[in-house]
């Protein structure tokens, strides 16, 4: 957040409300305020790095307001992230140290209403540290430019002063975007980040939301806990998805629950930024785009099926030691493989599973790998390959395709891997599904065929 | 005996032993996530099961799930077909 761009929205309205956490509101001039209280104690470490922490959204957009005002540049931890790891990318990152609001601002009382002075300098920094969610190892950070990330910024009058959801952790990409588009634009952010489905469902219709960004499993566990005639009383006029490939069923369902609102998703990740968004209630891309390509973003697809991209907006170089200048010096653009694959199918481009075998169980990712490892030593496992069930409900299931020694039982094997998984795994992790198999497809150099195991246990609407 | 229904209760039963639990004698008006204890993970794994058994899902259109025991039972009689 541009301190400036936030202080703008004070010139207008400070009274106005910005954030409700479902525990008590908090106005822009409070806000401001709170940033303020912090700039003698960070302003002598102007032109350092500094990690922000903090246990809800207002102390991390205070830790971020702060850390500008005093010319700092945030490195945005994620919640739940492990205390020794903090301070193992302290060290890396060469953090000079760790700032969290939450404490002090527990304290504050909801009276406060003393007009804050308006900034009299205002530090341009030009980029941010946050770390990708981990869909492929421990999450990693990456450097963005503040300019690209309040680039894609909706400032039209139909944006200005709504009511916004925050349904991703305040620490993400997806969430930083969200934070961006509704606080420099005036809005109020209801945080629904760590509440349960009913309780998010009732603030969305009772905070009167009007644009909500979430990913399809926080919208379908929604509406599996409220009845059809609940959403009657919603004014939600936009509806963005993101983060998990999108099927035409949640579509479906989301225009049959919201028929005033307009649906969209993003393609986004913490690496590439946002690349593109799609408003024609389909799954998947136009396949044009490949050929008139959406603004600040080029495609293509590898021969191996995998999309790449070349976006404008990309994450800057991971290089702790350099601090770029400008713009230019901080990101060489170049094409970059998502991992995602897709199919082209006519005039459509749809994506098709992840390169790596990523299952998302709901919210939830599983590597295949740790199954496997788990499995392969229970005895009288021979075989085994873990992949993605396709599901209504969750997206996925993991499955365990298994193949057992000769003398072994299966209704014992069974037991046994059941038993193994549910001791070391998390309950999302343990194969939902097991079949059993006399051998598993082999490729010609004696590995798993992991595409042949799939195309078995995947069914034609995957 | 109910054949679907008997599918049905049978699924929900393998779902709550693999994790070392026992279903109650479900009732029409049973709540699926509050007394018959099954949670979002529990159900995608019955909704996957009956699909192999009956041969249809019938929230592969993307309907929300329901809410009791009686009304799953009944979606799965009026989406047709023989189990």
């Amino acid at each position: 957040m541009i301190a400036e761009q936030f202080a703008e929205q004070l010139r207008l309205d400070g009274s106005r409300l910005a954030l409700r956490t479902g525990k008590r509101d908090w106005s822009y001039a409070q806000l401001f305020e709170q940033a303020q209280s912090f700039e003698e104690q960070l302003s002598p470490l102007a032109g350092r790095r500094l990690g922000i922490l903090g246990n809800d959204l207002p102390s991390r957009v205070v830790g971020l307001l702060a850390a500008n005002l005093s010319g700092i540049t945030p490195c945005l931890f994620p919640c739940g992230m492990k205390r020794s790891t903090i301070e193992e990318w302290k060290e890396r990152l060469g953090l000079v140290d760790l700032f969290d609001a939450s404490e002090s601002l527990s304290k504050i009382s909801n009276q406060i209403s003393i007009q804050p002075l308006l900034p009299t300098r205002t530090a341009y920094l030009p980029t941010l540290w946050l770390f990708t969610s981990g869909t492929t190892g421990p999450p990693q950070p990456v450097r963005h430019i503040w300019q690209a990330l309040t680039s894609t910024v909706r400032i039209e009058p139909r944006y200005q002063h709504r009511r916004w959801l925050l349904a991703y952790d305040p620490a993400s990409f997806a969430g930083l975007q969200v934070i961006l588009q509704a606080l420099l634009t005036g809005g109020t952010l209801s945080d629904v980040s760590q509440a349960a489905p009913e309780e998010a469902a009732r603030r969305i219709v009772e905070e009167k939301i009007g644009f909500a960004s979430a990913t399809p499993t926080f919208w379908r566990m929604l509406l599996g806990a409220t009845d059809s005639s609940f959403w009657k009383r919603s004014v939600l006029e936009q509806i963005t998805l993101g983060g998990e490939t999108i099927s035409e069923a949640t579509l479906i369902a989301l225009k049959a629950a919201f028929p005033q609102a307009r649906i969209s998703h993003i393609y986004a990740t913490s690496e590439l930024g946002v690349c593109f968004s799609v408003s024609d209630g389909l799954a998947g891309f136009p396949a044009s785009y490949l050929q008139t390509p959406p603004a600040g973003c080029q495609l293509r697809i590898s021969e191996e099926g995998e999309l790449e991209v070349l976006s404008n907006r990309q994450a800057a170089a991971f290089d702790p030691q350099f601090e770029p200048a400008t713009e230019r010096d901080a990101v060489k653009t170049h094409w970059q493989a998502t991992g995602d694959l897709v199919e082209q199918s006519g005039n459509r481009v749809y994506f098709v599973g992840r390169k790596s075998g990523v299952i998302h169980v709901g919210g939830d990712k599983v590597m295949p790998e740790e199954v496997e490892a788990v499995i392969r030593n229970v005895p009288g496992v021979a075989e085994v390959c873990v992949s993605g069930h396709p599901s209504s409900v969750l997206g996925a299931i993991v499955r365990a395709d298994v193949v057992v020694s000769p003398d072994a039982d299966t209704k014992d094997v069974r037991a046994s891997i059941l038993a193994a998984c549910q001791e070391q795994l998390p309950r999302h992790k343990v194969p939902a599904m097991i079949e059993f198999h006399t051998t598993l497809p082999r490729t010609g150099s004696g590995k798993l065929a992991r595409s042949k195991v799939a195309e078995q246990s995947q069914g034609p609407n995957s | 005996m109910n054949s679907i229904r008997q599918t049905i209760i049978e699924t929900m039963a393998q779902a709550h032993a693999d994790r070392g639990r026992t279903l109650p004698p479900p009732q029409d008006g049973d709540s699926l996530t509050g007394t018959l204890g099954l949670d979002s993970l529990d159900l995608a794994v019955v909704v996957v099961r009956l699909e192999q058994r009956l041969g249809r899902d019938p929230f592969r259109d993307g309907r929300p799930l329901v809410a009791t025991f009686g009304e799953l039972v009944a979606l799965y009689e009026q989406s047709g077909g023989k189990p």
